[in-house]
């Protein structure tokens, strides 16, 4: 193993990518060397650097929530064990998403195979990157736990060495788990497509994870209130889950007391020092049989499809038959679909099996009592219609294929309608479903689908187009990885910013009747008169923006 | 000498074998030209030649040393038909990442860069980012990486594709005097003038099966056939491959 030789494959890969400057690029909507574009840069920055500021704090507050409910418990390293055991399940769910494309089938590994190197090189070199790749994440959930340990313990020389093999160290162990298992699932898989294992699970689990997460936070707050918990409901609630816990997770455990004892800080150390010479051995010495398993796996051989895949649509049939397939293509746009459509599914399930369920139930007997609960209803369902990625990354999904677009024989306004259609379909008809059965649910009138069904699919139909607007004026499209496209799509970002702002118009517009004195017939002849002429706005922005597009 | 034999490679799921008991021995100082419709198996074969694949069986010895094994890889340099390159650095990083590899000292590797980037026109442009290259220019600093540590057996796949007419005129000669040093040419290719005129051995492959095999004159052998074309011959072999 020449270790230069691996140190220089991963600067070639990080100098060759700059991950972090392509990244920061993408911040910019305008073009950076003009004045505006400086200022709308500087200002995109400083937004994500609130919200990274927020979330770090709102990290700390629910870490000191659960240290504190830890001296109640006896459990004092509490504040570190939760940090391990959420930035564990993290690391291991999204590294396992990537690992395998990281490591075998990156685009460069056709570059490195015929160079003079060894396979146990090259996986060294990738296990690097994957661990690099993650790194920031772990300090970005670790980092609050362990200010707020020491505020509890105070500094002390052992702190320090324990924090710095914390924040280093601890991710070793997800991501050797996580390598472990794609080595073994692509052993077990033999060719076979993997991608409902390796991706769609992992990523529900990891959407179920951060849902579960904020319940568990947010659920003992006093008054909404990130400051005020209580206690005693806490302890109640979650004493002898998290005893339990502390005393059968035994890594998490001897990780929490890290920055406290310096034998467990040794131990620890030598845990991971072995943990990562075992996983990098191991890979090495598998790394060429399980790359040739891999590639011969992954060729081109002939796929047969069903003949219903081809004949005549339509022209809207055939743009959206062509979204469809481009979804279909990977399994991270795929995710985001089905992810989209049960939010609802999703939530109630998390929710059952929290406990929020029956705590839902019980306030639910006040709620029956409010006037304005088909509204509410309404908004709640609208929020979880509207608040996804996929109108907003529609256009950067195509990536280089949009090239076609600008080919074909068509005017703008075609590929807009057909991209409404499609989430109209996709989304609005699932919203008014569950707008039907929260009805029933909820013992309220069908009638008020009168009003909710028009109102749903406008507000849907003005979100989509908005978000086909913004995709189109600065649409991703040289996206190496699906996850560039979506996930890493500030666009995505952006669309929800702007669902959220509709939602608050209609909020506002539908609410406001019933807390001042205004008729409440106002609300709803400013609705009917916004609703439409935001639409029609919105869809000759979209109508535009994509002229442009197409031209550009 | 490159030596293949009893090759075999069969991909997952597939239905026939993508390359099926190809036997190739080519002398060094030779050019091989490789041919065959598309799908017939050249990219697999190459890919096994450079180690990219792993054949189900048979194998692919160059000079004594096996494929995969970092003697092998010391000797080959390698041309895909799409090559990948770090897209953020320049041409000339891309070039001193090479070099760091193959443990090229500073003096010789400033020569080489020198010599080869001006034979093939690519010397102004090496300080460019790669992402701003054409195809072409892609090509010409694939050729030149793959040329740097100075490999006794060079594969190219598909080396025309995207080359304009005297960069094409270039590579051609730089392969022949590459050739006249004692060196070995494999490359794959749908120029058939090209393979005609500056090919030693020729070799025909079709669904995995190598058809015809020798130079220009041995394929066209003293029969009916000695004065077609390499064109003629190459679209009579592999119609009677499909007939059978």
């Amino acid at each position: 193993m020449r270790s230069a030789l691996v140190l220089t494959l991963l600067k070639a890969y990080w100098v060759g990518n700059k991950p972090v400057r392509t990244a920061l690029e993408r911040l910019s909507f305008v073009r950076r060397d003009s004045r505006k574009g400086k200022v709308a840069h500087a200002l995109m920055i400083l937004l994500l650097l609130a919200v990274f500021v927020y979330f770090l704090l709102f990290l700390g507050m629910n870490y000191y929530a659960y240290q504190t409910l830890g001296y109640l418990l006896d459990l004092p390293h509490l504040g570190l064990f939760m940090a391990c055991l959420v930035s564990f399940l993290s690391l291991f769910l999204l590294s396992f998403t990537s690992v395998t494309s990281l490591v075998y089938e990156s685009k460069d590994i056709a570059l490195l195979r015929p160079l003079c190197l060894e396979g146990g090189e090259v996986a060294v070199s990738r296990l690097l990157l994957v661990y690099a790749y993650h790194l920031p994440l772990h300090l970005f959930l670790f980092f609050p736990a362990l200010v707020v340990a020491l505020f509890g313990n105070g500094f002390s020389v052992v702190y320090l060495l324990g924090s710095l093999a914390l924040l280093f160290a601890f991710p070793l162990f997800p991501l050797a788990l996580s390598t472990l298992l794609a080595m073994g699932l692509a052993l077990v898989a033999k060719h076979r497509r993997t991608s409902l294992f390796q991706q769609v699970i992992p990523m529900i689990l990891f959407f179920v994870l951060i849902i579960m997460a904020s319940t568990t936070m947010t659920r003992f707050m006093v008054d909404e209130s990130v400051l005020s918990v209580d206690y005693q409901a806490m302890q109640a609630s979650l004493g002898t889950l998290f005893s339990r816990m502390e005393s059968q997770l035994a890594l998490f455990s001897l990780a929490a007391r890290v920055t406290s004892n310096v034998g467990v800080l040794l131990l620890f150390l030598l845990a991971s020092v072995l943990t990562c010479l075992a996983v990098g051995f191991l890979v090495a010495r598998s790394y060429d049989s399980l790359y040739f398993a891999i590639a011969s796996g992954s060729s081109t051989h002939a796929k047969k499809r069903r003949n219903n895949a081809v004949g005549a649509r339509g022209l809207h049939g055939a743009l959206m038959k062509r979204e469809l397939i481009i979804i279909r293509s990977h399994s991270a746009f795929i995710f985001e679909v089905v992810g989209e459509m049960f939010i609802p599914l999703v939530l109630l399930i998390v929710y059952a099996l929290t406990g929020v369920l029956d705590e839902l139930s019980k306030a639910m007997i006040n709620v029956r009592s409010f006037v304005f609960l088909p509204e509410l209803l309404f908004l709640v369902l609208l929020m979880m219609a509207s608040l996804g990625m996929l109108s907003s990354t529609s256009v950067s999904r195509q990536g280089k294929m949009f090239n076609l677009d600008r080919l074909y024989p068509l005017q703008a306004k075609h590929f807009v309608q057909a991209k409404l259609a499609l989430h109209l379909l996709l989304f609005g008809l699932p919203n008014l479903i569950y707008l039907i059965i929260s009805l029933l649910a909820l013992q309220l009138s069908l009638f008020h689908l009168g009003w909710m069904a028009p109102l749903s699919l406008l507000s849907l139909a003005v979100i989509s187009t908005l978000h086909l607007a913004l995709d189109y004026h600065h649409p991703n499209l040289a996206w190496t990885t699906a996850q560039q496209a979506m996930k890493s799509n500030l666009n995505g970002l952006l669309g929800m910013l702007i669902a959220l702002a509709w939602v608050v118009v209609v909020a506002a517009l539908l609410l406001l009747p019933h807390f001042l004195p205004i008729p409440s017939l106002l609300g709803w002849v400013l609705l009917a008169l916004i609703g439409p002429l935001a639409l029609l706005c919105s869809y000759r922005l979209a109508v535009g923006e994509a002229s442009l597009a197409l031209t550009r | 000498m490159l030596h293949i034999s009893h090759l075999r490679k069969r991909y997952a799921h597939a239905k026939r074998n993508a390359v099926d008991d190809l036997n190739l021995a080519i002398e060094s100082g030779q050019i091989f030209g490789f041919l065959g419709p598309n799908g017939a198996g050249k990219s697999t074969t190459i890919k096994m030649l450079v180690g990219l694949l792993k054949s189900d069986e048979g194998t692919i010895t160059f000079e004594g040393e096996e494929v995969q094994s970092l003697a092998y890889k010391r000797l080959i340099g390698y041309v895909a038909d799409e090559p990948y390159f770090y897209e953020k650095i320049s041409g000339a990083e891309h070039l001193h990442f090479i070099a760091d590899l193959y443990g090229i000292d500073q003096k010789n590797r400033e020569e080489r860069i020198d010599s080869l980037s001006r034979t093939l026109l690519l010397k102004e442009k090496l300080g460019d980012e790669i992402s701003s290259y054409s195809h072409g220019m892609k090509q010409k600093l694939a050729i030149i990486a793959a040329l740097l540590p100075q490999p006794k057996l060079l594969v190219l796949d598909e080396p025309m594709v995207g080359l304009d007419p005297k960069a094409a005129y270039l590579l051609k000669s730089l392969l022949g005097d590459y050739a006249k040093a004692g060196n070995t040419v494999f490359f794959s290719t749908h120029v058939l003038e090209v393979a005609q005129s500056l090919c030693d051995t020729l070799g025909i492959i079709k669904e995995g099966t190598l058809l015809a095999c020798g130079s220009f004159s041995e394929l066209r052998g003293n029969g009916k056939a000695k004065d077609a074309t390499l064109e003629q011959l190459f679209l009579e072999l592999t119609e009677e491959g499909s007939a059978q």
